[in-house]
C-alpha cells in the first residue's frame, strides 16, 4: 500500500494528496481478497490509518472518510460479494473522477473576484490557489502577486517559481512582513489543508496570522478548497487541534517531546474568513456546516 | 378610487386568499363610513350595532365552524354591508362586492376540499384591531398592557374556568408588558376542592411552579410529561366522544391553568406539541385501554430519547473537549452541564470547575452541591467578580433554556453577560442544549419576551435590616427580577446537541431535518 501511494505521488505531483490517497485507496479495493462485505469496510478503514502514519494530513483522513462513506453508503443487496465490490468499485471511481474535477470547478469560479488591476498576497504553495490564478490569467487580467516564503520547508519560493512560469508578475516576501505589504495589497487568498465544522480552516502555519491581519486592515480574505477537505473536526483554538495533524508522520513517530517541534498548520476560526470558494459553491462560513451535514449525513 | 378597481382586477386573478383582503377593505369601509356619518347619532348607533353584529358574526363561524360555514359569512357580511351602505357605495365597489360573492361561493367549494385551511387562514382575520395583512397574534402574556388581550383572556379563561391570576406590584415600564405575579397569592387559593374541571395531579404540578419548587427547564419538562401521563391514565372517554379530539380539548383548561402559575418554557412548548400531534393520530377505531398504553408508552420514549439519552450523547462530545488540566467555568446550576462535568471526572479527567452565582436564585450552591459530592475541585464566586477570575479560565461551560431560530441563546439572566466577557478575554464559550429545546421563534432582544418574577425576592434582611421591605410605598421605586436573557451567537463558539457539534448559526437546519424527519 505505501509504495503505491509514494509512486503515485510521484507520478503526478500535480495531484491533491488527497486524492493519491483515494486512488491508492481504489486500487487496494481492487485487489482486496476478503469474503465479507464487513470484511472490506475493516480493510478499508486499516488502510485509511495506513495512509494517515505514511502522510498525515487532514486531506488525507478527510479524503478516506469521504471515500468510505460515499462507496459503502448504497444499496448492497446482491446476493453475491463480487457483484457488490463491483459496485463499490464503480463508485470508487465515479468518485474519483468527481474529485479530479472540483480543482477546476472551484478555478472557474473563483478566478471573477479578481479585478483588473488587482494585487493579490497569498500563502505557501497550493494547487487550488494556482490554479485560480491562471484560469485569471488566460482571462487575460493583469495581477500582481504576492507569496510569503513560508517557512520551514520554503514552499513560497517553489510557488513564485510556478507563477513565473506562468508569467504572472510575483514577489516574494518574508512571513514576517504579512503586516508590512497588507496596506499594498486588495485581496488575500490561500488555499486549506482542511475545512472544519466552523467554517474555520487548517492550513499551512502562518495563515492565521494572515487572517488577523487582513482582518485589520479590512481587505477580504478568501479561502479556495475543494469539497472533499471537508472534515468533522470542531477545534475551539489553536490548541485543540490534534496533535496527529499538527506534525509530520515520521516527527510523530521518531520524536518523544513534541514542544520542541514546531507546528506545520495553524487553526483559522471562522469569524476572519470572508468567502469560501469550494466545487459545491461559494459559501460563507455560517453555511459550511449546513453543506458538511449534507455530506456526512 | 383608483386602488379600488386594482383590487378588483385583482380578484379576476387570485383565488381563495381574495376573501381575507375582501373583508379588510369592506371592514375598512364600514370604518370610513362610520367616520361619516360622525353627526348624526341615531342612525350610526343602529349601524355601529349591526356592523358590531356583523362583525363578530363571521368572526365566531369563523373560527368555530368548518369551511363551507365561513364562505357564508362573508358574504352575509357583504350583503349586511350593502344594505346599509348602498347611498355610499359607488358602481365599482358594488361590482367588487359582487366578484367576491362568486369567489366566495367558488371557494366554499374548493373549501370542502382543504377545509382546515380554510379555517386557519380566516382565524387570523377573526381577531380584532389588525389593518394590515395576516399579522400573526402576538402571544397573550406579551400583551399584558393591552387592555383588550387582557379582557380576551379573562373570557378565555372564565369559560375554561380557570381562575385568573392577578399581577402584583409597580412594573418597571420598560416591562410593563409582562406578567408580575407574587409568590404569596398562588392561583390554587381560589380553586375549590376538589378541582372539579382540573385534575388534582394537575393542581399540584401547578403549585410545584408557582412556588419554585421544580425549577429548571428538563426538571419542568419531565414533571410535566409524568403529570400528563397520570392525566391520560384517569381518563375515560365520555359517551358519543372520540378520545382523539376529546383528550385533547381536555388538556387545554390544564394548559391554560399551568401557564397562569408560570409561563410555559419552550421545552414545555414543543413537549406539548408532540403529546397533542400524537394523541390526535391515534386512530378512531383503537379501543381506549390500547389508546392509553400508546399514548403513555409515547411519553416514556420521548423523556428517555429526548432527555435522558440525548444528555448521554451531549456528554460524549462534551468530553472530547475537555482536556486534562482545563479550568472549566459554568453558571448556576445547569442539569445538563453537571451531568458532563460529573461524566467527565468519572472518565479521569484532570480539571477543576468555577462555579458562578448570582442573586436572587442562588442557584450556583446547587451546582456546587453536587459537584463537590462527586469530588470535583470547585471554586465558587459571585458574578460581580467575573472579570477578575476570567483570566485563568480555559472554557466556560454554559446551559441553555431554549434555542432560537437566529441562533440566539435563551438562558438564565446572566448568562449573556458572561459570554460577553469572555469572548472579550478570548475564552472559548460552549452552550450545551439538547434538539427538544429548539424553537421556532425569533428574538433579537431581552425585552420582547421574558418572565418577570416576584420583586420581593430582592428583599435582603442583613443585620436585621431589610431596607427595601416596604418599596411599595415609594412611589419612584420599582424592583425588577428579570428570569432570562438572550445571547447573541457572535459570542457563542459552540453549541453541543445531541445530533453532534454544530456553530450558533446552524441552528435553522437541525430545525429542517428534525420537520423533515417528522
Amino acid at each position: 500500500l505505501d509504495p503505491t501511494l509514494k509512486s503515485q505521488i510521484r507520478e503526478d505531483p500535480d495531484v491533491a494528496s488527497a486524492v493519491a490517497a483515494i486512488r491508492s485507496l481504489l486500487e487496494f479495493l481492487k485487489r482486496d481478497q476478503s469474503e465479507t462485505i464487513l470484511g472490506l469496510r475493516e480493510n478499508q478503514t486499516k488502510a485509511i490509518q495506513r495512509l494517515e502514519e505514511t502522510d498525515s494530513s487532514v486531506a488525507v483522513s478527510s479524503g478516506g472518510e469521504l471515500f468510505l462513506r460515499f462507496i459503502s453508503l448504497t444499496s448492497l443487496e446482491h446476493p453475491d460479494l463480487s457483484q457488490c465490490k463491483n459496485v463499490m468499485i464503480e463508485r470508487g471511481e465515479l468518485f474519483l473522477k468527481k474529485i479530479s474535477l472540483s480543482r477546476g470547478k472551484v478555478g472557474k469560479l473563483c478566478h471573477t473576484f479578481i479585478k483588473d488591476g488587482a494585487k493579490i498576497l497569498t500563502h505557501s504553495s497550493s494547487r487550488v490557489v494556482l490554479k485560480v490564478l491562471e484560469n485569471a490569467a488566460a482571462d487575460n487580467k493583469r495581477f500582481t502577486v504576492y507569496v510569503t516564503e513560508s517557512q520551514p520547508d520554503s514552499a513560497g519560493k517553489l510557488m513564485a517559481q510556478k507563477l513565473h512560469n506562468l508569467n504572472i508578475p510575483v514577489t516574494v516576501v518574508l512571513d514576517a512582513a504579512v503586516g508590512y505589504i497588507m496596506e499594498k495589497v486588495d485581496l488575500v487568498i490561500v488555499g486549506a489543508e482542511g475545512v472544519v465544522e466552523s467554517g474555520g480552516v487548517i492550513n499551512k502555519i502562518g495563515t492565521y496570522q494572515m487572517a488577523v491581519c487582513s482582518k485589520a486592515h479590512n481587505k477580504p480574505f478568501y479561502v479556495v478548497a475543494e469539497s472533499f477537505k471537508f472534515v468533522r473536526l470542531y477545534p475551539l483554538n489553536q490548541q485543540d487541534v490534534p496533535d496527529r495533524f499538527k506534525y509530520k508522520a515520521d516527527i510523530l513517530k521518531t520524536v518523544k517531546d513534541l514542544n520542541q517541534e514546531h507546528p506545520m498548520i495553524d487553526y483559522t476560526p471562522p469569524s476572519l474568513i470572508t468567502l469560501l470558494f469550494t466545487d459545491l459553491g461559494v459559501l460563507t462560513p455560517s453555511a459550511v456546516s449546513d453543506e458538511l451535514i449534507k455530506l456526512y449525513l | 378610487m383608483g386602488d379600488r378597481l386594482t383590487a378588483s382586477t385583482m380578484l379576476q386573478n387570485e383565488g381563495k386568499e381574495l376573501t381575507k383582503e375582501e373583508k379588510q377593505r369592506l371592514r375598512k369601509e364600514k370604518k370610513q363610513h362610520k367616520k361619516n356619518k360622525k353627526d348624526d347619532k341615531g342612525p350610526p348607533e343602529k349601524e355601529k350595532e349591526k356592523e358590531k353584529a356583523s362583525v363578530p358574526a363571521p368572526s365566531k363561524p369563523a373560527t368555530q365552524s368548518p369551511a363551507h360555514k365561513a364562505a357564508p359569512a362573508p358574504v352575509h357580511a357583504s350583503e349586511s354591508a350593502a344594505a346599509a351602505e348602498k347611498p355610499a357605495k359607488s358602481k365599482a365597489e358594488l361590482r367588487a362586492e359582487r366578484r367576491a360573492r362568486q369567489d366566495s361561493e367558488r371557494t366554499s367549494k374548493q373549501g370542502k376540499k382543504e377545509g382546515g385551511q380554510q379555517s386557519a387562514s380566516s382565524k387570523p382575520k377573526a381577531t380584532p384591531n389588525e389593518l394590515q395583512p395576516v399579522v400573526k397574534r402576538l402571544p397573550e402574556h406579551v400583551q399584558v398592557d393591552d387592555p383588550a388581550a387582557l379582557k380576551k383572556l379573562a373570557k378565555k379563561l372564565e369559560r375554561q374556568q380557570v381562575p385568573l391570576r392577578s399581577d402584583y406590584g409597580y412594573k418597571v415600564s420598560l416591562f410593563s408588558h409582562l406578567h408580575q405575579y407574587s409568590r404569596k397569592s398562588p392561583p390554587t387559593l381560589q380553586i375549590s376542592i376538589p378541582a372539579t374541571v382540573i385534575h388534582p395531579s394537575i393542581v399540584r404540578l401547578g403549585l410545584q411552579y408557582s412556588q419554585g419548587i421544580i425549577a429548571g427547564s428538563n426538571a419542568r419538562s419531565v414533571a410535566l410529561l409524568h403529570t400528563f401521563k397520570q392525566v391520560i391514565q384517569d381518563y375515560s372517554t365520555p359517551p358519543n366522544e372520540e378520545l382523539s379530539r376529546d383528550l385533547v380539548n381536555k388538556l387545554s383548561p390544564y394548559i391554560s391553568f399551568l401557564s397562569q402559575c408560570r409561563p410555559l418554557s419552550a421545552s414545555m412548548g414543543n413537549a406539548i406539541k408532540y403529546i397533542k400531534k400524537e394523541i390526535s393520530n391515534i386512530p378512531s377505531q383503537c379501543k381506549e385501554e390500547e389508546a392509553k398504553g400508546k399514548l403513555q408508552a409515547c411519553i416514556d420514549s420521548y423523556i428517555n430519547e429526548k432527555i435522558i439519552l440525548a444528555s448521554e450523547a451531549i456528554s460524549k462530545y462534551a468530553i472530547e473537549k475537555i482536556s486534562d488540566g482545563d479550568v472549566i467555568l459554568v453558571y448556576g446550576c445547569s442539569s445538563l452541564v453537571n451531568h458532563i462535568l460529573c461524566k467527565a471526572f468519572e472518565k479521569q479527567r484532570k480539571f477543576r470547575v468555577i462555579v458562578v452565582d448570582s442573586r436572587p436564585r442562588l442557584e450556583g450552591r446547587e451546582a456546587l452541591r453536587r459537584l463537590v459530592k462527586k469530588g470535583i475541585r470547585c471554586t465558587y464566586v459571585l458574578i460581580s467578580a467575573l472579570s477578575y477570575i476570567l483570566p485563568e479560565v480555559s472554557k466556560v461551560f454554559l446551559g441553555a433554556h431554549a434555542l432560537l431560530a437566529n441562533g440566539y441563546v435563551m438562558s438564565r439572566v446572566g448568562t449573556s453577560q458572561i459570554a460577553l466577557v469572555a469572548k472579550a478575554y478570548n475564552v472559548p464559550v460552549l452552550v450545551c442544549c439538547e434538539t427538544y429545546k429548539f424553537c421556532e421563534r425569533v428574538q433579537t432582544d431581552s425585552f420582547v419576551s421574558n418572565e418577570l418574577d416576584d420583586p420581593d425576592d430582592l428583599i435582603v434582611t442583613r443585620n436585621g435590616k431589610s431596607h427595601l421591605e416596604n418599596w411599595q410605598t415609594v412611589k419612584s421605586l420599582g424592583l425588577l427580577n428579570l428570569v432570562y436573557d438572550v445571547t447573541p451567537p457572535d459570542f457563542v463558539d459552540l453549541v453541543i446537541t445531541d445530533l453532534g457539534m454544530i456553530p450558533c448559526t446552524s441552528v435553522p437546519v437541525v430545525l429542517r431535518v428534525k420537520n423533515v424527519d417528522q
